[in-house]
């Protein structure tokens, strides 16, 4: 599995990592992007991935932080291919916490959760320190899951988006955007078909467009970085979703 | 420096086989009620054939006796089933949970922080062998439970032959009392069948684990 450093502050010594792509991920899995955030003593995996890539998972964090130092988890919804390896992390990181959306609690805990702190994130969301590192978790409910969350960073200026911004490419892609433009065909039945309402896009464009973002990390496909953030939130505020239900409307019409 | 992860097996499906017993065994209990209703049947025939049937009177007391102590094993044998099917199955996610820690280790190969996997690795071991050791715990009292109904029906057995023999000296009024032994009888039997079966899948399991 490839790790590459999103950002590495200096002072405060918090690094962003994103892991992914692997080339031993059996076929029908769906390619997934992980996060770690890692400040000095402390790290934090964002929406870790499923059962399958555990192994593959595990062993790219250890080039990284110890393992003690996985204080907390973060699952952005319930989806297996977010947090399905959770049975294995809470055997793995007894110690750690999971910030998850308070809603699937019972759900998520199907995962199994006997040793880590499961963590409600209310629907407004909340913000939490990783030493001094002050993270917010931002609502995107309906984005595609009725509870949903994001994670900003307002130091190194990242924005985790979960399933905002992804992508369905074959391959070992590039890690970040090249040609926007180009980029669009492949996410665009992605966010039509997986996101159900206009108006949770619209409310949480509104709220994104509010944070100075330098990298946009979707959990799918390529990052966007620099102006093909801004490139990102107009294409997406101009993109009709739910279209499962106007096909259905048409069929009916029909 | 690796953990070295025991690479013995246990039954994986041990979690399936257990509640396969629990089932089977579950329809021993209509024929328990069977043996009750056939016990007190056979007590109204001695109570009007008064002297010539007393021989009966002990035959009546031990199917009532039989039918209640096939009941509480039964209900036993699902009680430890279930945890033999827990066990199995929690066990089973441990080892699991143990292996795939074990492969990430071995694929970090030199990781500055590979070290860092080996007290998690550690404690899935000790849970995985502590686990194990239940399982085999469970495994002995179930086996001792089927062998105890085991033993009751091979005395309901003879019991159903000393009654046939009892039926015969009572000439022509002894054709119900015979009939009532041959019922224990068949009973008993059926319900040696189905333990022998939970026996068979119990030693194929214990066999594929060892």
């Amino acid at each position: 599995m490839k790790s590459t450093v999103l950002s590495e502050n200096k002072v405060s010594g918090a690094r962003w990592l994103v892991f992914g792509r692997d080339p031993e991920k059996p076929e029908k899995i769906i390619d997934t992007n992980q996060y770690l955030i890692a400040t000095r003593n402390q790290a934090m995996l964002l929406d870790p991935g499923g059962i399958e890539i555990f192994p593959a998972m595990l062993s790219a964090v250890i080039h990284h932080t110890p393992l003690e130092n996985i204080t907390h988890i973060f699952a952005s919804h319930q989806d297996p291919d977010i947090i399905s390896s959770l049975g294995l992390w809470d055997r793995t990181l007894p110690q750690a916490k999971l910030h998850c959306p308070w809603l699937w609690e019972g759900f998520v805990r199907h995962f199994g959760c006997d040793n880590v702190e499961f963590v409600p994130i209310p629907d407004e969301g909340s913000t939490m320190k990783l030493d001094g590192l002050t993270l917010q978790f931002v609502p995107a409910h309906y984005l595609h899951s009725s509870a949903n969350f994001h994670v900003y960073d307002p130091e190194s200026k990242i924005l985790m988006s979960g399933d905002i911004g992804a992508a369905l490419e074959k391959g070992d892609v590039p890690m970040f955007v090249e040609d926007f433009e180009a980029h669009t065909a492949h996410m665009r039945y992605f966010h039509q078909r997986w996101m159900p309402s206009n108006k949770a896009k619209n409310a949480w464009i509104k709220r994104v467009r509010a944070l100075e973002i330098d990298i946009m990390a979707p959990q799918h496909g390529r990052l966007f970085q620099g102006d093909d953030v801004v490139r990102f939130l107009d294409w997406l505020e101009a993109l009709d979703v739910g279209i499962a239900l106007d096909d259905e409307a048409q069929a009916e019409a029909a | 420096m690796e953990i070295t992860v025991s690479k013995q097996k246990t039954g994986d499906d041990f979690y399936v086989a257990a509640v396969t017993i629990a089932a089977t065994l579950d329809k021993v209990i209509p024929v328990a009620e069977n043996i009750s209703l056939g016990a007190m049947n056979t007590m109204a025939l001695t109570a009007r054939a008064e002297q010539s049937a007393r021989g009966f009177r002990p035959i009546t007391d031990f199917m009532q006796e039989l039918a209640n102590d096939v009941r509480r094993l039964t209900g036993d044998v699902n009680r430890v089933a279930l945890e033999v099917s827990r066990t199995s199955l929690s066990e089973v996610r441990a080892a699991q949970s143990r292996d795939k820690v074990a492969e990430g280790q071995k694929r970090a190969g030199k990781a500055e922080y590979a070290a860092s996997v080996r007290q998690p690795l550690a404690g899935l071991e000790r849970e995985v062998q502590s686990l194990r050791d239940r399982l085999r715990e469970y495994l002995y009292t179930l086996t001792s439970l089927l062998d105890e109904i085991d033993q009751r029906i091979l005395a309901a057995i003879s019991f159903a032959t000393v009654a046939r023999t009892e039926a015969a000296s009572l000439g022509t009024s002894g054709g119900q009392f015979d009939a009532m032994a041959v019922d224990l009888n068949n009973s008993a039997e059926q319900v040696r069948s189905m333990v022998a079966s939970c026996r068979t899948l119990l030693r194929a399991h214990q066999t594929a684990s060892n």
